[in-house]
């Protein structure tokens, strides 16, 4: 993605940002969007409507997990309700038979009326929606798309797995080594659990800041040629090991072709993205500020490295405009 | 917000305190300069610097500006150097930015000869016998490199009249006065 245009999605009307490179950091006042944005362009990889609506699910669960944990016993409740607050697409049951509803327009959805449906529902997909409305929807986690609430054992599990699988798991051990002097963490009994000097503990005994280390480093390296979307990045990690925690993202992330994208608050993290990248010499990097505009409409000002470069040089507030 | 664009660090000192005399202390931060090095930077369009002001400017978050560049001497630059071809030169630019609607600028100089620097016209407030002093002194120390006499001259005046350097209400502060003045009401920005 190196040019995005979100139209009527949550807070914005019509954002167009240009530029955007390999490492996107996204930054803005509270409310301005910064979430919403990486939610835009992650249900944008979306390749089937199944998919869409899956996203659809994961990231409106990584807005409201309690809420939604309370209402998974009504999990058909849960699914219309969210999908009804997210599109402009209703969606109703009556006697074994399916309603589409957008806008004003009510159809009917059956195989023999497949030829009635709105631009680019085909019956196909229509299939897949039904499924996720029977199915257990557990509100699987994905690598790409990570928040404070991803500390999830499954995913975890997952992580672990598919570095072993693809030859990575030593690369990762390496990193939580040099970084956190944890000689590996590994799964038992289902929980990821951290070894000191063959001392195995909870990784959920753990901080903040090392399960934020750990999501998004086995994450990255689980992944390939993907984008991947990060919420408030540096969230748990102390200030200190910010310029590592860079020079790790911007150094995994670009041997696994991976594009990402982050938002974050602090000060700190963005100048170490800004410290990281000058000394890998990464320009493959954007500084995405969402501010409004005189006409309280939300745009984006996007900094290649050069230009986030001079701000920081200059003690320029960066934060949010 | 409001922008002052500068040629060093040294200048951005020297007009945060005639701002403070201005009675607008407090009422800016670093998010109202821009440092660019030096003069010849003040006209490189393509500079990361105005690449971001340009968006800003774009998206309403700044609304004036002001060009504060030195005068320098024609005899070191035909091209930039002088009052008149600094003029010409920063009006043109403001022009290629498309800029004129929120810019000013302001020529900094020692008002009688038209050349310098803004150290120049510090010490054109000065008392003509103390400056004679602070000259004799650089000559009597052989002091060589030219280019550091303005930034010695007004270092020894700030070092030898440490209680009052300079007497912001002297008139030949009035344009600046005056620029900044219409810069800051109603924009005040409190950090």
């Amino acid at each position: 993605m190196n040019k995005i245009n979100i139209d009527k999605y949550k807070c914005f009307d019509s954002l167009k940002v240009d530029n955007t490179k390999r490492v996107n950091l996204i930054v803005g006042k509270n409310n301005i969007g910064k979430t919403a944005f990486m939610e835009a362009c992650y249900l944008s990889t979306s390749q089937t409507t199944q998919q869409l609506y899956s996203k659809i699910l994961e990231v409106e669960v990584h807005r409201d997990l309690i809420n939604h944990l309370r209402t998974f016993s009504s999990k058909r409740e849960t699914i219309e309700k969210l999908i009804k607050e997210n599109t402009n697409i209703d969606i109703s049951t009556e006697l074994q038979k399916v309603f589409i509803k957008q806008d004003q327009n009510r159809f009917e959805v059956s195989p023999s009326q497949g030829d009635s449906m709105p631009d680019g529902f085909m019956y196909e997909n229509l299939v897949s929606l039904l499924d996720l409305y029977f199915q257990d929807v557990k509100f699987p986690f994905s690598p790409n798309f990570i928040t404070a609430l991803s500390d999830d054992d499954k995913l975890y599990n997952t992580i672990i797995s598919h570095l072993k699988l693809q030859n990575k798991y030593d690369i990762f051990n390496q990193y939580i080594k040099q970084i956190y002097g944890i000689d590996k963490i590994d799964i038992i009994s289902d929980k990821p659990h951290c070894s000191i000097d063959n001392d195995w503990t909870k990784l959920s005994n753990y901080g903040q800041g090392i399960k934020t280390f750990v999501n998004i480093l086995g994450s990255i390296l689980c992944l390939n040629n993907e984008a991947i979307f990060i919420d408030e990045i540096e969230n748990g990690i102390h200030y200190s090991l910010l310029d590592q925690f860079w020079e790790m993202i911007l150094t995994v992330s670009k041997e696994q072709d991976i594009q990402l994208f982050a938002t974050s608050h602090s000060k700190e993290c963005i100048e170490s993205f800004a410290k990281a990248s000058k000394k890998l010499q990464e320009d493959n990097i954007s500084f995405i500020n969402l501010t409004h505009n005189k006409e309280n409409k939300i745009v984006a000002i996007t900094l290649d490295n050069q230009m986030l470069y001079s701000e920081i040089e200059q003690n320029h507030e960066v934060r949010g405009w | 917000m409001v922008k002052i664009i500068c040629e060093g660090k040294s200048d951005k000192k020297l007009i945060t305190n005639f701002i403070d005399f201005l009675g607008y202390e407090g009422c800016y931060s670093d998010d109202n300069f821009i440092v660019m090095g030096n003069k010849s930077n003040i006209f490189k369009d393509d500079d990361p610097r105005y690449k971001t002001l340009i968006q800003l400017i774009d998206t309403d978050k700044i609304s004036k500006i002001v060009f504060i560049v030195d005068a320098d001497y024609e005899a070191d630059n035909n091209t930039y150097g002088g009052y008149d071809n600094t003029k010409k030169e920063i009006e043109a630019f403001i022009t290629k930015l498309k800029l004129e609607k929120i810019s000013e600028y302001f020529i900094s100089c020692d008002p009688t000869t038209k050349d310098g620097y803004l150290e120049s016209l510090l010490l054109s407030t000065v008392d003509e016998n103390l400056k004679s002093c602070y000259s004799e002194f650089l000559d009597c120390v052989d002091f060589k490199e030219k280019s550091q006499h303005k930034y010695i001259m007004e270092q020894l005046h700030r070092i030898t009249s440490p209680n009052k350097p300079y007497d912001f209400s002297h008139q030949n502060f009035d344009e600046l006065r005056m620029k900044l003045e219409k810069l800051f009401i109603g924009n005040t920005h409190r950090p």
